[in-house]
C-alpha cells in the first residue's frame, strides 16, 4: 500500500474537494501504510458531539489484483491509532475517491 | 424448563437436509428463544400469496445447529423416522385409527341431524325423514380433519434425542454449509442478543435485528465470514454493500475468526461525502 499516487490523490481530494484542514500524513511503519489525519469542514455524523479529528486510510480499489486490506491489518491500525472510527479513502483508476467509515465491532446506524 | 423442540430434517437423497418446524407451540417457543425462522407454508388454494405464510417454519442450518448445541432442540431425520413408524404399523393400529375417525363422523352426524331438526321446527316444516337424499347430503358434509402433526410420529421423535446422534447430525448439517465459520459468527451475534434472519434480501449472509423482527428494523447486514489473516476485503463489495446499506439504514458488517475462535467484527457505512 506504499503507493505515492493514491496517497497524493486522496490528499488532494481531502484538501481541495472536501475542504479539510490540517491534513497531515503519518506512516504506520510496520504495515508500510500511510494515514492522514485532518479536520473536516463540519461534523461527519450527527452522532458526534463536536467536530473531531478524523483518520483517513488511502486504499486502492483494484479490480484485478487482490487487495492488501485484511481484517488483521484493520485491527492493527485501530490498535495503533486508538480512534473511534477510521475512514477508508477508496481510490479508483479514474480519479474517483469515495469515503467509508469503519467502526470496530458492531455499531448502530447513524442518525440522520 | 420447557420440553425440547423437535426439528424435522427433511432430506433429499445426498443432501444434508432442510430444518423445518411443524408445531405452533414449538414455533412460539423458538421465538421466545430469539429464533424467528421463516414461515414457508402456503395454502393449496392460494399458492401465489406470500404475505401471510403459515407452518412449517424453515430454519437456517446455523439456527438449527445453535438450538441443538444449546440444548433447546433436537433434530429428527424425517425419512428414517417415517420408515420406522410405517414399518412397524400393524393392523391393530390401523383399526384404531379407523375407529377414531368413525367416532368423529358419528359425532358430527348426530350434531348435524339435531341442527337440521331444529331448523325445520323454526321454519314450521313438519316433514319427517328426507330419506336417501338427506343422508347422502349428510355424508357429503362430514369434515375430515387434517392434523398439523402426525400422532403416529410424535411418540417416535423423542428417540432421536441422544447427544452422540445429535452431534453427528449437526456436524453433517454444518459440513454441507458453504462456510463453517458462518456458524461461529451466528453464535457470536446471538450471544450479543441479535435476532438473525437470512441476508439475501440485502446482499449479505445474515440480517441482524436488535430484537424481535416484528418490533425492530434490522441494523446490520452481515457478510459471510472472512479469513481474519489472509482474506483481503473486496473493496468493490464494500462500496456496493456500504452504499446499499446507507439507503436502507443498515451497517455493512464483516467479521473474521481469530485463532481462539473469537470473532472480530467491523462495521462499515458510507461517510456521507465523496
Amino acid at each position: 500500500m506504499n503507493n505515492s499516487e493514491i496517497i497524493s490523490l486522496v490528499r488532494n481530494n481531502l484538501v481541495h474537494q472536501q475542504l479539510w484542514t490540517d491534513v497531515d500524513q503519518h506512516e504506520l511503519v510496520a504495515d508500510q501504510l500511510y494515514v492522514f489525519s485532518g479536520l473536516p469542514p463540519n461534523k461527519l455524523s450527527n452522532d458526534d458531539e463536536l467536530l473531531c479529528k478524523e483518520w483517513v486510510i488511502p486504499v486502492e480499489l483494484s479490480q484485478y489484483r487482490p487487495g492488501l486490506l485484511t481484517l488483521e491489518v484493520l485491527q492493527s491500525i485501530f490498535d495503533k491509532i486508538k480512534c473511534k472510527r477510521l475512514t477508508l479513502g477508496i481510490t479508483n483508476d479514474d480519479g474517483t475517491v469515495v469515503y467509508y467509515f469503519v467502526y470496530k465491532g458492531l455499531h448502530k446506524p447513524k442518525q440522520n | 424448563m420447557d420440553d425440547k423442540v423437535p426439528i424435522s430434517l427433511v432430506q433429499a437423497p445426498g443432501s444434508s437436509g432442510v430444518p423445518l418446524v411443524f408445531s405452533i407451540a414449538a414455533i412460539k417457543r423458538l421465538r421466545e428463544l430469539g429464533v424467528a425462522g421463516i414461515l414457508t407454508g402456503t395454502l393449496p388454494a392460494a399458492t401465489q400469496q406470500n404475505a401471510f405464510l403459515g407452518i412449517p417454519l424453515r430454519l437456517m442450518i446455523e439456527e438449527a445447529a445453535w438450538l441443538v448445541e444449546e440444548g433447546f432442540a433436537y433434530l429428527v431425520c424425517g425419512g428414517k423416522l417415517l420408515e420406522d413408524a410405517v414399518g412397524n404399523l400393524g393392523a391393530e393400529d390401523v383399526a384404531m385409527m379407523q375407529k377414531k375417525a368413525e367416532e368423529s363422523f358419528e359425532e358430527q352426524r348426530a350434531f348435524k341431524r339435531q341442527q337440521h331438526i331444529e331448523k325445520l321446527q323454526r321454519l314450521g316444516i313438519t316433514k319427517q325423514d328426507g330419506g336417501e337424499e338427506d343422508s347422502r347430503l349428510l355424508e357429503a358434509s362430514l369434515f375430515v380433519e387434517t392434523k398439523n402433526e402426525s400422532t403416529l410420529l410424535k411418540h417416535k421423535e423423542a428417540q432421536f434425542d441422544i447427544a452422540v446422534l445429535q452431534k453427528k447430525i449437526v456436524d453433517n448439517l454444518l459440513s454441507h454449509g458453504k462456510n463453517h465459520n458462518d456458524y461461529l459468527m451466528y453464535r457470536a451475534l446471538r450471544s450479543q442478543g441479535y435476532f438473525l434472519s437470512p441476508g439475501a434480501r440485502f446482499g449479505g449472509r445474515f440480517i441482524a435485528y436488535p430484537g424481535d423482527p416484528l418490533r425492530y428494523h434490522s441494523h446490520l447486514t452481515v457478510q459471510a465470514c472472512l479469513d481474519y489473516r489472509h482474506e483481503p476485503l473486496d473493496l468493490l463489495q464494500l462500496v456496493s454493500g456500504g452504499r446499499l446499506g446507507t439507503g436502507v439504514k443498515k451497517l455493512w458488517v464483516v467479521g473474521g475468526v481469530k485463532d481462539d475462535e473469537e470473532i472480530e467484527f467491523f462495521s462499515v457505512e458510507w461517510a456521507g461525502f465523496g
